[in-house]
């Protein structure tokens, strides 16, 4: 056996305190004892086992661990012993997650089709709602609204100007609360573009102040000084990309808790 | 020992008695209105973080209990008691997808019923499960395994599983909230404050009444439908038939859901007017629990009221809190527009500005990048009665309203009123259909979102006295004749006493 630097005597120490800090945790996790309970008991155990062993620095060095790491000195001090005694390169080296090679489109996309969560490529082209907000049951109108508020494109300003004169008014507020949000997001988005706090290059700027003066959104001043903001060489934008076409997908660490719900009015979750 | 039953229990969610305003300051006159009952008052916030009361409770207020729906977070315990996870997602369900009233007893007898321990709880006596059994423990992740299966197998798991400790955390505190005894629950809403009032009323058999000022469904649905930290993680283009359900449609389903078990659990549902029943029928409210009750405002304090005639400036009004229900920026953008034909025009936005501080930004940097910082001014909260003599014209630009008290306010005090055809502004103003007798006009209803129909009808106020004259005085007959507040006072009186009896 290699030498751990800790004399029989000790490393029986060190298993007796691993035994009891595990018997303290399951009192704690069972609700048996408190929190302060548990600490106080784990110094207990750690003056009673370490006094009686070792030199009077190594006592103190080790009372001291275990009072910092409370129930966990067992577990440390058993890596500290067993550590040296194992040998080198016997553990297989899986790699870090960050050196998996990245998925390729095909990978991403057989991905993305197991999961269910492909686009659709017959959903890529803005429909006409108009009609859907004269002879359209409740629920699709609503349905309709929800994703003109999440990927608005100019084309269906006239249906978003259908259901604002819906006589339903069901219909007609929601799409009220939508009209005001697209308004007041694509003012800041013009707001940002003027000042310059945009981090495009000059292509995506080009197509973003084309998005923007399309968009129904921006008036005309504001519209005549986007356009002097358009690169020299004004590229003409291409199509966009079907794919990222208004998806707004806001990324979120996925650990992360979700705010609560914003309110909008009284009678709501605060 | 004898329990102290009061009459009314009222259970408001988000609101009263810490958001100034609104339905706040109705409830206010309601609990004020009826001297001889006896209120507690169940107010449901989001957290638990200390908040300060907008209002001193009225005398007849004799128990005010506050409930978290996302209480301090409790550690799991290993030896908590034995929870069904496969009945708790069957439950959960059938209250989230077709609003089964049955499924909230299920669910509230899971929560509250004395189980034996797990495997490390063997030596426990039979316990209520606590919050943190039911939202963090094996037996909740079951559940919510069950449910992400059976809600939105291709949405992002780590999404649903915050979204499903959120709706259904909040119901469980709920269901394990005590119950001050009452012969009456009155929720102000539907969503959990309607679910807290129909479970106490089933657990002391008593009677539920749900009071909606605005459509809480429909409230939800538009906030969720713009709320940006929601992650859409299904790229679903335009497809309106596109069956999978994301975290949207789980928020919305949830509060549907909520509704019809409330509405089919209340005894009496009431709404400020007609047209929002349309609303409570679609999500199966039966038509013998219907009523409608309308506001009402004392007439006496508006009486002494003299509109001031020799001013610097004339004065349009906007009353209400600094929300984006309320766009205050059309007004804005309204005030850009009137100032053009009367450039000496003074705009007031009156109303508290600190419960959207982002939105309150954003407003002022609206009227500063149009420059109107001489005419728009944010006063903050005044009271009323200092404010309405100096008014010429009282603005109303609300994207969803119920019945403004503030129109029927300014009505009382002869003030024309322009205001968005929402709620019930058009009656108000325009007169209900075969209004008898007829008042005439009292002001302008136009679109909303329209800031040039707004500034429109306010010039045309603005610049002709006579028509002014007469939209006040019309005005001012309308709610003298069916806005009063003995009238809503002593209907809501006798709804209780009704479900007293």
């Amino acid at each position: 056996m290699r030498d751990t630097g800790f004399t029989r005597r000790e490393r029986w120490a060190v298993g007796t305190m691993l035994a009891l800090d595990v018997l303290v945790l399951t009192l704690w996790l069972s609700g048996l004892v408190s929190g302060l309970v548990m600490v106080a008991l784990n110094g207990a155990v750690a003056v009673l086992v370490f006094g009686l062993v070792g030199k009077s620095d190594l006592r103190v060095f080790l009372v001291g661990l275990a009072v910092v790491l409370g129930p966990l000195a067992g577990t440390v001090l058993l890596i500290l012993l067993v550590r040296p005694m194992r040998g080198r390169g016997t553990t297989p080296d899986f790699g870090a997650p960050d050196d998996l090679p990245p998925l390729s489109r095909a990978e991403a996309i057989c991905a993305a089709i197991v999961d269910g969560r492909r686009f659709s490529p017959r959903k890529a082209a803005p429909p006409s709602f108009a009609g859907l907000f004269v002879d359209g049951d409740l629920t699709s109108q609503q349905r309709a609204l929800m994703i003109m508020a999440r990927a608005f494109d100019p084309e269906l300003r006239p249906a978003l100007q259908a259901a604002l004169a819906s006589p339903l008014p069901a219909v007609r507020v929601q799409a009220a609360a939508v009209f005001a949000y697209l308004r007041d997001s694509y003012a800041a988005q013009a707001r940002d573009v003027l000042a310059g706090r945009h981090g495009l290059d000059a292509v995506a700027l080009a197509a973003q102040i084309d998005r923007l003066r399309r968009s129904g959104f921006v008036d005309a001043q504001t519209g005549d000084l986007l356009a002097e903001r358009l690169p020299a060489q004004d590229p003409a934008p291409g199509p966009e990309v079907v794919a990222s076409k208004g998806t707004t997908v806001v990324s979120r660490p996925d650990f992360a808790a979700p705010p609560s719900i914003k309110r909008y009015s009284c009678g709501g979750i605060a | 020992m004898t329990r102290d039953v009061t009459d009314v229990c009222i259970v408001v969610e988000g609101c009263y008695p810490y958001i100034a305003g609104g339905v706040s300051s109705w409830l206010d006159w309601l609990i004020r209105k009826q001297p001889d009952l006896r209120f507690s008052v169940v107010a449901l916030t989001a957290d638990d973080v200390p908040r300060d009361m907008k209002y001193k409770l009225p005398d007849n207020v004799v128990l005010f209990q506050r409930l978290a729906l996302a209480p301090k977070a409790l550690r799991p315990r290993l030896s908590g008691p034995h929870l069904d996870g496969a009945a708790m997602a069957a439950s959960l369900l059938d209250l989230w997808q077709r609003g089964d009233p049955k499924a909230l007893d299920r669910l509230a007898g899971l929560a509250n019923t004395p189980l034996p321990g797990g495997p490390l709880g063997f030596w426990r006596a039979p316990a209520r499960p606590d919050h943190a059994d039911l939202i963090a423990s094996q037996a909740a992740w079951t559940a919510m395994t069950l449910c992400y299966e059976a809600l939105a197998p291709q949405a992002s798991f780590s999404d649903f599983f915050w979204t499903w400790r959120q709706v259904v955390g909040g119901l469980f505190a709920l269901l394990q909230a005590p119950v001050p005894p009452a012969r009456v629950y009155h929720a102000i809403s539907t969503g959990y404050a309607g679910l807290y009032a129909v479970k106490a009323a089933r657990a002391e058999q008593a009677r539920c009444a749900v009071t909606e000022h605005g459509i809480y469904t429909n409230e939800r649905r538009i906030d969720l439908v713009m709320a940006d930290w929601i992650a859409d993680s299904l790229p679903r283009g335009y497809g309106i038939d596109d069956p999978r359900g994301d975290m949207r449609d789980i928020y919305i389903a949830a509060f549907e859901g909520f509704a019809r078990a409330i509405y089919a659990s209340a005894d009496k549902i009431t709404a400020l007017y007609g047209a929002n029943q349309s609303f409570q029928r679609t999500l199966g409210a039966e038509d013998a629990k219907l009523q409608v009750i309308p506001n009402g405002i004392e007439l006496d304090r508006f009486a002494g009221i003299t509109l001031l005639t020799e001013k610097p400036r004339p004065v349009v009004g906007l009353i209400g809190r600094v929300v984006p229900i309320k766009d205050i920026e059309a007004l804005i953008l309204a005030a850009a527009e009137i100032r053009r034909t009367v450039p000496d025009v003074e705009m007031l936005i009156i109303g508290p500005t600190d419960e959207d501080p982002a939105y309150f930004a954003a407003c002022q940097a609206r009227v500063a990048e149009l420059d109107l910082g001489g005419t728009v001014t944010f006063t903050g909260r005044m009271n009323i009665v200092d404010v309405l003599p100096r008014l010429d014209v009282l603005l109303l630009s609300s994207i969803s309203e119920a019945q403004p008290l503030v129109i029927l306010e300014a009505g009382a005090a002869g003030i024309p009123c322009v205001a968005t055809d929402v709620g019930s502004c058009r009656d108000i103003i325009e007169g209900a259909e075969g209004e008898t007798p007829a008042f005439g006009r009292g002001g302008f209803v136009v679109p909303p979102m329209d800031p040039q129909a707004l500034a429109r009808a306010t010039v045309d106020l603005l610049t002709d006295t006579a028509l002014r004259d007469r939209c006040g005085r019309a005005m001012r007959q309308r709610v003298e004749t069916h806005f009063t507040s003995g009238a809503s006072a002593s209907q809501y009186g006798a709804l209780y006493s009704g479900l007293m009896s």
